[in-house]
């Protein structure tokens, strides 16, 4: 037990660095964000992923050289009757993944939405991913590359297909989020006093949202 | 003549309609009227004048009558429809019983005509009219149809079904074999031995009609047994074509990357293919063999045939052999050793490149499955917690999180948890204050 209070990075690592970052999943229901994230955290994938209630929230950390990087992932739900509580998710969040379905025009618009309302109302300064998942289904594709890859570009967003079924790209849009990410502000210097230092880490990410 | 009756006159001749003078000849009394009555004429050219006007209005006013009567249909109430059907419906059920009736007599008719047809025609000919009653040929100088009266040349004929005459040019004939399959009967040894004496019945145009619509709506929904096969065909060739060989190509591609456990998968999905393509030869070889009447038939079976035959071998021949267990595992064993590789060199975290090819995809993704197995956390969603208010339903969401958290001892997390939880019940209050009666939201914890 007490052995899995302490572990917040990998053993063997010099300690380093550690930068919490929120980041929010947007999207049309059923594109894949549960998926995607799932794969993301704990590796796995289901055929058949239950719709999401409300908000899940999941963490995960990755290394980037002697940074790590943790991110508070709020998986929110795609359905119509929670876009209420979007805008709390996004709101103090640093990152925002807008997932679409490639196989579906109409959750690439929904997308674009996202976006438009990332962009007037969230942090300024937030870093937006556009992920086109279920590259997997690339045959019944119905949004093209081109498309997303110029609106991104035009939008100045990341932009990456991903498959959460094959895996493809999953970590590579998480990284490329990292990476965007200023990581100067909050440094916390890894170790047992960790745990206590809870308060603290919270008050530094609340001074470091737009509230 | 002028006949003088002081009251009641009545005039006869070339009067003028003026002064009523008896000319005698037309010639004389339009000479008078031109010269004693040319200024009159203005008269009846007026009332003449008079008169079109009047004519033109009343028609006027008829026809603007006639507009108006259309004018009342057009404001009706939008929406309001009136069904016809069911007028359509008694007059058509009219014609049906009509044509059903008529047919139903015609059959009756020909089974009694059959049943014990004698051989010899002169018998024969009496027992065609003790069931049918013939009309007299005194009665009847001209066919029915043409109108053209009978003499020596053109003769009287029978129908033997409705006994009315008819001449040779509007008759027809029904071959006894024909009359027979109309009636449901496969009496061949009566048929045999009737042949030669007289193969047919003569008919009127009108019976051979009704008969033969019979049979036209017999074989109406009746479909012909290449269809069905062909149909059967196309259903194995859609299942192919837009199921199966996606999924293939989808595990065979996963194989090809190492991942062994979709071996059984992809043979499975490679003998179902094999097998609907095997279903598809066999049915277009049984379409093949189907007896054909018509050449365009037999063209269109070959075609068939032909078509199926290239389809399979393209399907077949277009699956990839699969790669055996060894191979797969010898792949994974290679790419399991670059990233090895890689990681030791730190290369990759360095400078993580980005890129959607499946290699490098792969590699880095093996290089963090060691972070990601110690540091990924997510709570179990419990699915307990419904209510009308999503905020409220998040907000126990949040509360089981909470717990997790603690159990878990991640206390990053629980702070964020609850930060979160605080904006919520927030949220909750401002919205309660916004709409006084929002559902009730209990506070224990």
């Amino acid at each position: 037990m007490a052995n899995r209070a302490v572990p917040q990075r990998p053993n063997g690592q010099t300690p380093g660095k550690i930068c919490q970052f929120k980041l929010v999943l947007l999207g049309e229901s059923s594109v894949g964000k549960s998926s995607l994230v799932l794969r993301f955290v704990k590796g796995q994938f289901h055929e058949y992923q239950e719709s999401t209630i409300g908000a899940a929230f999941l963490t995960q950390t990755i290394h980037l050289n002697d940074v790590a990087v943790k991110f508070e992932i709020w998986d929110t739900a795609g359905q119509e009757r929670y876009h209420s509580l979007a805008p709390m998710y996004y709101r103090g969040a640093q990152a925002a993944i807008v997932v679409y379905d490639i196989t579906n025009q109409d959750t690439f618009e929904r997308a674009k939405n996202w976006v438009k309302e990332l962009q007037r109302q969230a942090t300024p300064g937030i870093v937006i991913a556009l992920a086109g998942n279920k590259l997997d289904l690339n045959t019944m594709r119905s949004v093209q590359t081109d498309e997303s890859q110029t609106y991104a570009y035009e939008n100045g967003l990341l932009f990456m297909e991903t498959s959460a079924k094959t895996s493809a790209n999953v970590t590579e849009i998480f990284k490329a989020i990292a990476e965007k990410l200023p990581k100067n502000e909050t440094t916390n210097t890894a170790g047992q006093g960790r745990r206590l230092v809870e308060s603290e880490g919270a008050n530094k990410s609340l001074s470091s949202c737009c509230k | 003549m002028t006949e003088a009756g002081e009251e009641n006159i009545v005039l006869e001749g070339f009067l003028c309609p003026i002064c009523k003078v008896d000319f005698g000849v037309d010639l004389k009394l339009f000479l008078h009227f031109q010269e004693a009555h040319s200024e009159d004429q203005d008269l009846v050219k007026s009332f003449k004048d008079l008169f079109g006007k009047a004519k033109e209005k009343i028609l006027k006013n008829d026809i603007g009558k006639k507009e108006e009567r259309h004018y009342v249909w057009e404001p009706q109430e939008i929406g309001e429809v009136q069904s016809h059907f069911q007028y359509f419906k008694h007059c058509r059920n009219k014609w049906v019983e009509h044509f059903v009736m008529e047919t139903n007599k015609t059959v009756v008719r020909l089974e009694k005509l059959l049943c014990n047809l004698p051989q010899d025609p002169n018998k024969r000919k009496t027992h065609e009219q003790t069931i049918v009653h013939w009309l007299d040929g005194k009665d009847v100088t001209r066919c029915p149809d043409c109108t053209k009266s009978f003499n020596i040349t053109r003769r009287q004929h029978h129908c033997r079904l409705c006994g009315s005459i008819v001449c040779h040019e509007c008759s027809c004939f029904l071959p006894l074999a024909k009359a027979y399959e109309t009636i449901n009967e496969t009496a061949k040894n009566q048929l045999t031995s009737l042949t030669q004496s007289s193969p047919s019945f003569r008919l009127c145009v009108h019976c051979g009609q009704v008969l033969e619509n019979r049979e036209q709506i017999k074989y109406r929904d009746l479909k012909p047994l290449m269809c069905d096969y062909y149909d059967k065909i196309i259903e194995c060739r859609n299942k192919i074509e837009n199921d199966l060989l996606i999924k293939f190509n989808q595990t065979y591609n996963l194989l090809k990357e190492g991942e062994s456990s979709y071996l059984t998968e992809a043979n499975r999905i490679r003998s179902d293919i094999v097998k609907l393509a095997e279903a598809i030869d066999a049915l277009s070889n049984r379409i093949l063999k189907l007896e054909n009447d018509t050449n365009s038939s037999k063209v269109t079976t070959k075609n068939i045939r032909l078509a199926m035959i290239q389809c399979v071998q393209s399907t077949v021949l277009a699956i990839p052999a699969l790669p055996s267990l060894k191979e797969i595992e010898e792949i994974a064993q290679r790419k399991r050793e670059a990233a090895e590789a890689r990681l030791r060199n730190g290369q990759d975290l360095d400078k993580p490149k980005i890129s959607q090819s499946v290699s490098k995809r792969h590699s880095t993704q093996k290089n963090e499955i060691k972070l990601r197995l110690e540091d990924g956390w997510s709570p179990v969603t419990n699915a307990n917690v419904n209510s009308d208010n999503p905020v409220v339903e998040q907000m126990n969401i949040i509360k089981n999180y909470i717990k997790q958290a603690k159990e878990a001892y991640r206390f990053d997390e629980v702070a964020s948890l609850e930060r979160n939880l605080q904006e919520l019940n927030e949220e909750y209050f401002k919205m309660q204050n916004d709409s006084g009666n929002m559902p009730g939201y209990s506070t224990k914890n």
